[in-house]
């Protein structure tokens, strides 16, 4: 498992960084992580 | 990393993979973030779901929770403190908005008209004087995308005006439950933008009105 999580950690990274981008506001439910100032527009 | 408020595990996978690609520490918060997101959005529909699928009501919970999407993305609104306070009233709303819907499915035709013009004049009026709704958490910077976001939960509702309307000359056997379930998902949200959704919020994490968080309205 954690071999295939190694391997495919780049595509790990790009979703995240996709959804990180998309979703600067909460998507669907009532609680807010904060947002990276980075990530704020 | 920033000093943000994540749950531990989004830290560490965030810490692991940033270690793995040599990522600076903005970027390692960034991937936090996204984990948290994708984490928390699919742990609480995944419960949602299947509290819906128990009750019988599945259908109209996944009509439930596509509306409250549509919206919540673009106009924002009231939020828990805690993530777990959040999944449980959540977990429970949903389902109740879907099991509502189904019965008031059943009411006579006049209330369920009136009923639908009252939750359509809401949430237009709401959407207006309130929406976007940011948070200290989530705060929107560009006034350019306070606008963009104002017209996208604004053509939303258009969008689901005009399938509320539909779904009401449609003899299509269910459509008058899936119609109340959107009905009721209206004015969920809808409350959501006000103060009395932030006060709400601020009730259920524990009747502490703290002065970062917009509950004076």
């Amino acid at each position: 498992m954690k071999k295939v999580a190694f391997r495919f950690s780049g595509l790990l990274v790009a979703i995240l960084t996709v959804v990180g981008n998309m979703s600067p506001m909460c998507v669907l439910f009532h609680y807010q992580p904060e947002v990276p100032a980075s990530l704020r527009k | 990393m920033e000093d943000l408020s994540y749950l531990g595990f989004s830290s560490r996978w965030a810490a692991s993979l940033a270690q793995r690609h040599n990522f600076n520490e903005e970027k390692q918060a960034e991937l936090a973030y996204a984990i948290e997101i994708l984490a928390l959005n699919i742990v609480n529909t995944a419960l949602i779901l299947t509290l819906g699928w128990i009750l019988g009501v599945f259908w109209c919970t996944v009509a439930c929770l596509i509306t409250i999407a549509a919206f919540r993305h673009n106009a924002g609104g009231g939020h828990s403190e805690s993530p777990w306070r959040c999944a449980l009233v959540t977990m429970m709303v949903f389902p109740l908005l879907a099991l509502a819907g189904r019965h008031a499915g059943l009411w006579p035709s006049t209330f369920r008209d009136s009923l639908t013009v009252i939750s359509l004049i809401t949430g237009f009026a709401l959407l207006i004087i309130y929406a976007p709704v940011d948070s200290p958490k989530a705060p929107i910077v560009s006034p350019l995308r306070r606008q963009r976001l104002k017209k996208l939960a604004l053509s939303v509702m258009v969008i689901l005006a005009v399938i509320i309307t539909g779904l009401r000359f449609t003899s299509w056997e269910k459509a008058s439950e899936v119609r109340m379930c959107l009905v009721f998902s209206v004015l969920w949200v809808s409350f959501n933008l006000t103060p009395w959704g932030h006060q709400f919020w601020c009730f259920i994490d524990g009747f502490m009105i703290r002065p970062e968080r917009r509950c004076s309205g």
